[in-house]
């Protein structure tokens, strides 16, 4: 298996560098769990006593390095959990929030200094048509095994 | 292809700040959660309205339309005296009772304990809501409706429910709490922050008959985990899981919450 995590590191500092800070900050967090993947998930009763069944039921987890395929995926999803599906939920909502009121409603985020950042929907169809090149490209890019491997 | 990747996310970067300002798609969920209730009961005759935090509600007379979303931590609500660049709220009218309500996004409501806590979604009486713009601050109770959206990849713990039981747990005031909260007013479910003002609603005698008349659910882009459900389950929490633009599941949740508007507000 070949570990992707030296790719991975170049992609953080490439977002990092473009003030994407969550968006790296959940990649280091992926990074942290060393790039595992589910293995299985199933449920196993807890607080069990006599013999008796616990009522409640927990997910157990278990987890298993992933495949460098695997590794790529887990990444690129981050990358579209948080830079597209994000988008896409903003422009479902303007839509309809003008459909109901019968004219453009624009959407603002109040930012962490009470500034407001304003929701541009047509620049973000660019954006999601460019987000989806982007992941398309990472995944290529994560699970090369060309191009000369990051030492 | 490092290079190439790097154009991208330069042409991204350029054209949305909020990628860059946002952590996660958390509040984009919820603010789609609210716009597609907002859409339902719009569809079925309900009057809905755009409320600046100053309490104005906006025309397209005057300016255009804005919703402003909270960003950051929770907070609670700002005094309208403090203008309408703070968040904005979605007032609706009830084409029957003509009772009107408005759909809070991110406010933090004070528990019995004196602790605060946010409901990503709450709904409650516009009287309400105008009584707390007067002040400013978190109104003591819950809403009529409250609801928690996960925009994670896992399935709901049980942690996840245990966190949004007990917040309702603390928000819940039954009548044998209102002489202690409230003394010279009747017992109310929900209270201003001004103690010189009475409360809104019926108070419920037991845990059990509030939650069971109420509407709290857990809205998730996944699922929950077995023990999740189980006490999701036992107190009468609502789940949706699998919410996407454009799902069945969500389509059902829209349906589910419109139903319950329709025949409760």
């Amino acid at each position: 298996m070949v570990n992707v995590i030296p790719r991975v590191r170049q992609l953080v500092d490439l977002l990092a560098e473009r003030g994407f800070t969550p968006l790296a900050a959940a990649i280091l967090r992926g990074l942290d769990q060393g790039v595992l993947l589910p293995s299985e998930e199933r449920a196993f009763e807890t607080g069990r006593s006599s013999g008796q069944s616990s009522r409640l039921h927990e997910a157990e987890r278990t987890w298993r390095p992933g495949t460098r395929e695997e590794q790529a995926k887990f990444v690129s999803d981050i990358v579209f959990d948080q830079l597209i599906e994000p988008l896409r939920m903003r422009q479902r909502s303007a839509e309809l929030l003008s459909g109901i009121m019968g004219a453009e409603v624009t959407i603002e985020n109040l930012g962490p200094e009470s500034e407001l950042l304003p929701f541009d929907r047509d620049a973000a169809s660019n954006v999601i048509d460019e987000g989806t090149n982007l992941v398309e490209a990472l995944q290529r890019w994560l699970a090369a095994e060309d191009e000369g491997e990051v030492p | 292809m490092l290079k190439q990747i790097g154009q991208l996310l330069d042409g991204i970067s350029g054209a949305s700040v909020t990628l860059q300002a946002t952590n996660g798609a958390g509040r984009h969920f919820e603010l789609l959660v609210i716009a597609e209730i907002a859409d339902e009961l719009h569809k079925r005759g309900y009057q809905i309205q755009l409320i600046s935090s100053d309490g104005i509600r906006q025309s397209t007379a005057v300016g255009p339309l804005v919703y402003r979303q909270r960003g950051g931590a929770p907070a609670p609500v700002p005094a309208a005296s403090q203008g309408a660049n703070g968040p904005t709220s979605i007032r609706f009218r009830s084409p029957v009772t003509g009772q009107e309500w408005e759909i809070w996004n991110g406010v933090e409501f004070e528990g019995r304990s004196g602790g605060h806590h946010e409901f990503d979604v709450a709904i409650v009486p516009q009287g309400l809501a105008s009584a707390v713009r007067t002040t400013g601050g978190s109104p003591l109770g819950n809403g009529w409706v409250s609801i928690e959206c996960k925009h994670v990849a896992d399935a709901a713990s049980p942690d996840e429910a245990r966190a949004l039981i007990a917040r309702i747990y603390d928000t819940t005031i039954l009548t044998g709490h209102c002489h202690h909260f409230r003394p010279k007013y009747l017992p109310a479910r929900i209270y201003p922050p001004d103690p010189a003002l009475p409360g809104y609603g019926t108070s419920a005698t037991t845990f059990r008959e509030r939650n069971v008349a109420g509407y709290a659910a857990l809205v998730r882009t996944t699922g929950f985990s077995t023990g999740a459900a189980a006490l999701a389950d036992g107190y009468f929490i609502i789940r949706h899981g699998s919410i996407a633009i454009g799902s069945a599941a969500l389509s059902a949740f829209r349906s589910e919450i419109a139903d319950w508007i329709d025949a409760n507000l």
